[in-house]
Parts: structure tokens; sequence; C-alpha cells
């Protein structure tokens, strides 16, 4: 078990804080005043610019099981445990196999975290924080779908123009990577909601559309487990600063059949031939130790071919292999040369074709 | 108004873009973050005779500002148990760690915020939460060995 390196866990700790609002010691010096007279304090002044960054999901995650379980069995395993890997044989991915994606969005409260995408065939998905850990399905009806879209769209605006006062502007990540945690498709593509008059009570109905959606908008309103129909497994090599600290390496441009060469006999057979593709849509923000792409090769298979490869690089020789852990089926070969690993995951994808897990394109 | 007013605003003016980086990680999001600053200090500058000086002032803002964030008033020391349950930070920019960081016990999550959020020292931590320098270590000793054993594939894998 290695420590990790104090410098690094600071850089990355750094890139993950959030922008501060700008300070002013003049309210600082009305509230204390204020309070002197037995003033009520208010809210800090407006004229600093009111932001708001919903704070985004994905958390640890899992991927989802068992269509052959009971249905306790499948509610206990996705809500207490969660999973990481590969749906157990027998789990029946979700159907259709691909979807046109309607809405996205992000809730986060000091509780629950979550991210849901709503598609047009009904389907509602969504990863979650602990409890209800893991990807989830519900399904909507075509009216349930509507009156989900209504809901965003009617609570604030859409465009670059300033927001009106008292409403929250949307941003993920700060004025340097604009985005909005809340899209909906408009036409042909998905529009950021840029601003909303009340966005604890948009959050507040995001999050649980089963409080105030009628039972005529859910065509399935159970949680189930969520099973990918499909997962690109993605493949690349490390060279390691340091072998006692495996988590300073540093990824090397290589193309696929150069790290698959690099592998052990069986892994090359079970991995050649492959459509390796850049293909899959990007994240929508850095990471913290750098941009993407840092790990772009990877290719799609069905949950059933996933499991036949895994099965293949399980007996391929040597490897420490992350099963059972927090995000996806890990393999980590040692490859020729110092300090030089293949690294291979894989990674659930959603019905519009985004990776999931969203870290690597 | 007092003694400390001077000390106070050159605290505020260097760090209290530190204190709402770390407070947003107990309120959830760094709007609020930064109204529990404001508070803090205003409340630090109203019971400044309450600061005995046996300790840093900036420990004792922090401490005023933890009870602000958790909706407590009071002198008696703060404890770890008191504190809620922080997990926030931003999952799209590094999942990987943010992960980790939910699976720690939340007394070693309050240590590791306070020292790569706040950028406290440990005695400085210490003096925050009322535990001995050497305690403060170990908690972050233990910290790194657990976010070690999380983020070694991850670093270069995710």
């Amino acid at each position: 078990m290695s420590t990790y390196d104090d410098n690094l866990l600071a850089a990355r700790f750094a890139a993950l804080a959030p922008e501060p609002l700008a300070g002013n010691w003049d309210d600082v010096l009305d509230r204390a005043g204020a309070r002197n007279v037995g003033r009520p304090l208010g809210p800090f002044r407006a004229d600093q610019g009111r932001r708001r960054r919903l704070f985004v999901v994905l958390a640890a995650v899992a991927l989802v099981v068992v269509a052959t379980a009971s249905a306790f069995a499948v509610r206990a395993f996705v809500i207490d445990k969660g999973i990481v890997g590969l749906p157990p044989v027998g789990a029946t991915p979700s159907t259709p196999e691909n979807g046109v994606l309607e809405m996205d969005y992000t809730v986060s409260g000091r509780e629950t975290r979550s991210r849901t995408w709503v598609y047009a065939d009904g389907r509602l998905i969504r990863l979650g924080t602990p409890p209800r850990r893991g990807f989830l399905e519900q399904r909507l009806t075509r009216e349930g779908v509507k009156l989900l879209r209504s809901e965003i769209l009617s609570a604030g605006g859409f465009g670059h123009a300033q927001p009106p006062p008292g409403s929250t502007l949307l941003e993920n990540f700060g004025p340097s990577y604009p985005g909005s945690p809340i899209q909906v498709r408009k036409g042909d593509r998905l529009v950021p909601l840029r601003w909303v008059r009340d966005l604890k009570h948009l959050e507040a109905r995001l999050a649980n559309p089963g409080s105030w959606l009628p039972a005529s908008a859910w065509k399935q309103p159970k949680i189930r487990a969520y099973v990918p129909s499909r997962f690109a497994v993605c493949a690349g090599v490390v060279v390691l600063r340091d072998l006692d600290k495996p988590a300073q390496g540093r990824f090397v441009q290589m193309r696929p059949a150069r790290i698959v060469a690099l592998l052990p006999a069986a892994a090359q057979n079970a991995l050649r031939g492959r459509d390796w593709t850049r293909g899959f849509p990007p994240p929508q923000a850095p990471t913290s130790s750098g941009y993407y792409p840092r790990y772009p090769s990877c290719f799609a298979v069905t949950t059933n071919e996933a499991r036949s490869l895994a099965k293949a690089l399980d007996a391929a020789g040597p490897a420490t292999v992350r099963k059972g852990g927090r995000l996806r089926l890990h393999y980590a070969f040692d490859a020729p040369g110092p300090s030089r690993q293949v690294q291979i995951g894989f990674d659930p994808l959603l019905p519009h074709g985004e990776l999931a897990l969203g870290q690597f394109p | 108004m007092g003694r400390l007013d001077s000390d106070l605003e050159d605290l505020y003016r260097r760090r209290q873009g530190a204190f709402q980086v770390m407070l947003a990680s107990v309120t959830g999001n760094i709007e609020s973050a930064r109204d529990v600053a404001q508070e803090a200090f205003a409340r630090a500058l109203q019971k400044q005779d309450g600061f005995r000086g046996d300790g840093g002032l900036e420990a004792w803002v922090w401490r005023i500002a933890f009870r602000a964030a958790i909706g407590t008033t009071g002198s008696h020391e703060l404890a770890l148990a008191e504190l809620p349950n922080v997990a926030f930070v931003d999952e799209r920019l590094d999942l990987t760690l943010a992960a980790a960081v939910r699976e720690l016990p939340p007394q070693r999550r309050m240590v590791i915020f306070l020292r790569y959020f706040a950028d406290l020292s440990y005695a400085e931590i210490g003096e925050v939460l009322g535990i001995a320098e050497g305690t403060v270590a170990a908690t972050l000793s233990k910290a790194h060995q657990q976010l070690g054993a999380e983020l070694s594939v991850d670093e270069v894998m995710a």
C-alpha cells in the first residue's frame, strides 16, 4: 500500500477547490454593526454577484446488476453496496441499446448528489451517491418526459443574456469552463440552462420527480438497477516514475496496435483486431492533472462481450486487477521497458454513447 | 470596535478565500460558504474580547466559522463529532479523488480538508479542532495511506 504523496495530493485538491467569491470587508463591518444594534443579519449583498455552482455527480460508481435475482436482492445490492465492474451473468441490459438524450441534469445537496439522464424513450437513468449509489433506472411515459422538460424550461432562461436580479447563474466550473449542470434538448441539440429563478425549488423537483409528477407520468416508477448494454474498453501505456508510487505515472501517446503488442500473448489475442476509436463524446471538464485526451484508445463492446473479454484478460497472465473497487473494472499489466504498464479499463456507455464515468474520451 | 480590528481585517484580506473554499465543504456550495465566512468574521469582530490569545487568531476564527457553518454557538471546544459529514468536492473535476475522499471517515476527511483546502499547518489544525499536533499528524498519515490505496491506480488510469 502506498502513501499518497503530499505535494501531489495538495495539487489535486487545489484543482478541486471552488473559486472563492469576492470578499467585502465593509459587509463584515455592516454585519457586526448590525448585530450591535439588534438588527437581524441579511444575506450578503447581491451586488457582489451571486454565483451558484451546482456540483456534479459522478461519485463512486457501480455498474449494476441482476436481472435474475429477486427484486429484494436487487434493491439491497444496489442501494446498500453499489458495485463496480461488470454486471453479473444473467443481468439483462437496458433496452433499447440506443437512446436520444432529452435532458441531463445534476443535482447536488448536502446529503445526496445525483446526475440524471432522461431519454426520449422515457428512460430516466440516475447515477447517485449513497444511499442510492450507482446506476438506477426508472421509466417515464411520453407525458412524463414532457412534464419534466417543461419544468426545466419554465424554471429560468437560456442564452448568455444577463440574468435578472435575484436569479441564479448556473455555472459548472466558473467562467473558465462555461457550462451548466442542467441541459435540455431544443431541436437537434442540448441547450444549457443558464439561470434559474428559484434554484432550490428546481433542485428539489429534479431530485425527486416522484414527489410531484402524476402517476400517469410513470411507466415504471419502481427504481431498478440500470444495466448498461455496452461498455467502452480503453487502454493506455503508463510510465511510472517510481514503482512504489504508482499514482505518479504519465500516459505515453501510443497507437493501439503498439499498446496491444506490449501485453501478454493471450491478452493480445483478446484485443487484436478491435475497432479502436476516439469517437466517444469527450468529457465536459479538464481533469485535475491535465487535459483530455490522456487515455485515447477505446473500443465498444456489448456487455456479454465485455464479460468474455474480462475472462480472457483474467487468464492472460499476471496483472493487477481491480475488481469491486469504486469506478470500473481495471487491469494493469507490466510491460517491457522501464517502469511501464499497460492499463485497461471497462467503462459503461450510456444509451446516447457517452462514457458514463466521463473520465476519459 | 476593539483591539483586534486591524488584525482581523488583515486576516480577512489574506485568507477569506481559503475560508470560503473550506467552508464550502461544509455548506455544500461556495455561495453559502461566503455567507458563513462573512458571518464568522463579523462574529469575531463582535466577540473579540473572547479571544484569550493563548492560540492563534486564525484558529480562533476558524472555530467561530465552523460553529457558524453548523449553526451552533457557545464557547465550548468544537468537537469533531459536531462537525457535519463534509463531503463536498467538485466531482466532475476529479472523480477519482472525490470518490476516495468520500470514503474517508469524517475525522480524517475534515483534517484532510483543513490541510489542503484551508492550507493550515498541523499545529493550526490541532488548534482548530482542539486536538494535539501529534494526533493531527497521525490522522493525516492514516488518511494519506487510505487515499494512496484508493488513488494509486486511478491517478493514471482514471
